[in-house]
């Protein structure tokens, strides 16, 4: 079982991954802007990170750098869910840490499918 | 009877008018309040179940899940709004599995019912779902409202049809603005564009179609929208549009394109236009489209338009040049060299060059 930090402010997404990745059998925390899921990525240490772009107080990319700098937390996955669909916005959440990049409207089954990929590419 | 009993009994009117109204109001209020409670409550039962439901759908264990969103009837319109929320953040598989709920519910029929309302909320509504479905079913319903007297409504079904996002859908929308009808109730072309460019390629027939419409405003949207979604089976029809159309909104719209689709067999057409169109903006469009194409053959009619009288022709025509690399750089260097026929519009371009390049000015200005 892995645990899995799910950071957006739409709480109909944040509620649809929370059903979806317990009933996969992970442990989810859902936070609603980017300030309170940095603290819960510190508090719980998860094994992927699903981040939005676009929060308030503290942007999903803001959020991936910051885990980045911290030796003790750069390695852990972290996959950006967000409607910003531009290439340059897809460059721009790598170049930010990203490991994995969905755009909105999305699949919940694709996405589970990344994250289950992320886990088996990245054992904690 | 005296002044003093009149007034008395207007004090006494006036105080029953107030209280009455005082009354309704707070009834009013309390009432809605109180809908807007079972409104909230509704949705706190909805949402797990509708969640849960999108979670375990693919175990196949969760049809009682299913029956009970079908069965669900609140007294707001919680579930419409719920699933209207959700349905534009979800695709695939888990989308099509809410839709089919909302079919079984006879939602879809309800909405489709609900188009001939003689509210125009409820018409409104009605399309916002069908669009936020993009069910087929919708097509006809949303292409009778595109004329509509209320102009929310109109918009409604733009969106609707290009949510819908299928080659029917698209030519509804057309076929509507091509129409008598729309010149009673008109439609911006911008929302237009987006729904066909959010169509996509399956719009490709009808927009191809549209080449042909009676309509300017028909002919240059779909010029635009095929040069931007890179349709190249478009390109001799947008090559005839270029050439012949009486609207310049027309013939730019397809020089965009063809610039866009940047195929070398419109080159021909495309230096041609450079000897015959009127239109300074048509002209700067073909010369940045010959630009993007960059077939040396068009480099002595590029140098021509640099001299054009126009200076939006020469600029454009110059920065076309300069798109070539060191054969058009070459050119430019010796236009620059003159007082006048183009050598203002050669520098100028010259100079942006070498700021874009960083390198050192190519020639001494």
């Amino acid at each position: 079982m892995s645990s899995i930090v799910v950071v957006d402010d739409d709480s109909d997404i944040r509620g649809l991954l929370e059903f979806k990745l317990s009933a996969a059998g992970h442990t989810v925390t859902a936070e609603a802007d980017g300030e309170a899921g940095l603290a819960a990525i510190m508090d719980v240490r998860p094994d992927v990170v699903v981040l939005d772009w676009m929060m308030p107080r503290m942007s999903g990319i803001e959020v991936c750098l910051e885990l980045r700098k911290d030796p003790s937390m750069a390695d852990i996955p972290v996959l950006f869910l967000t409607a910003k669909a531009q290439e340059s916005d897809v460059q721009r959440g790598f170049a930010a840490g990203g490991n994995d990049y969905v755009i909105k409207p999305f699949s919940p089954r694709e996405l589970s499918s990344r994250i289950d990929a992320l886990l088996a590419r990245n054992p904690r | 009877m005296s002044t003093e009993a009149v007034l008395l009994i207007a004090a006494t009117v006036n105080l029953a008018l107030i209280i009455g109204l005082s009354l309704s109001t707070a009834v009013f209020k309390a009432r809605r309040e109180r809908r807007s409670r079972r409104h909230e409550e509704e949705l706190a039962l909805l949402r797990p179940v509708m969640m849960r439901y999108l979670a375990t759908w693919e175990d196949g264990d969760a049809h009682d899940l299913a029956d009970m969103l079908i069965g669900y009837h609140g007294v707001t319109t919680s579930f419409e709004e719920l699933v209207a929320g959700l349905l534009p953040k979800l695709r695939g598989a888990d989308r099509s599995v809410l839709v089919d709920i909302l079919r079984r519910r006879g939602t879809i029929d309800e909405a489709r019912q609900s188009t001939h309302s003689r509210w125009p909320v409820r018409r409104y509504r009605a399309v916002e779902l069908l669009g936020a479905a993009g069910v087929s079913e919708g097509i006809e319903a949303a292409g009778r409202l595109l004329g509509d007297r209320n102009t929310d409504v109109r918009l409604a079904a733009v969106r609707a049809l290009g949510r819908i996002g299928t080659g029917e859908s698209a030519a509804a929308l057309l076929e509507h603005l091509d129409s008598e009808e729309a010149q009673k109730h008109p439609i911006p072309p911008h929302p237009v564009t987006m729904a066909l460019l959010r169509t996509g390629t399956d719009a490709t027939e009808p927009l191809t179609r549209a080449l042909e419409a009676d309509s300017v405003e028909v002919r240059t949207i779909a010029t635009e929208v095929l040069g931007v979604l890179g349709v190249y089976p478009a390109v001799a029809g947008l090559q005839i549009r270029m050439r012949v159309d009486p609207s310049a909104s027309v013939r730019l719209g397809a020089t965009h394109a063809l610039g866009r689709l940047s195929m070398p067999g419109s080159v021909d057409d495309l230096t041609a236009m450079l000897r015959t169109e009127l239109e300074v903006e048509v002209l700067a469009a073909a010369c940045t489209a010959l630009g993007r194409i960059a077939d040396p053959a068009s480099v002595p009619e590029l140098e021509q338009a640099v001299a054009h009288p126009h200076p939006t022709v020469r600029v454009a025509a110059a920065m076309a040049l300069a798109a070539f690399g060191d054969i058009g750089l070459g050119r430019l260097r010796e236009i620059a060299q003159r007082d006048a026929e183009g050598g203002d519009a050669a520098r100028e371009v010259l100079a942006r060059n070498s700021i874009a390049t960083q390198t050192t000015p190519l020639i001494s200005l």
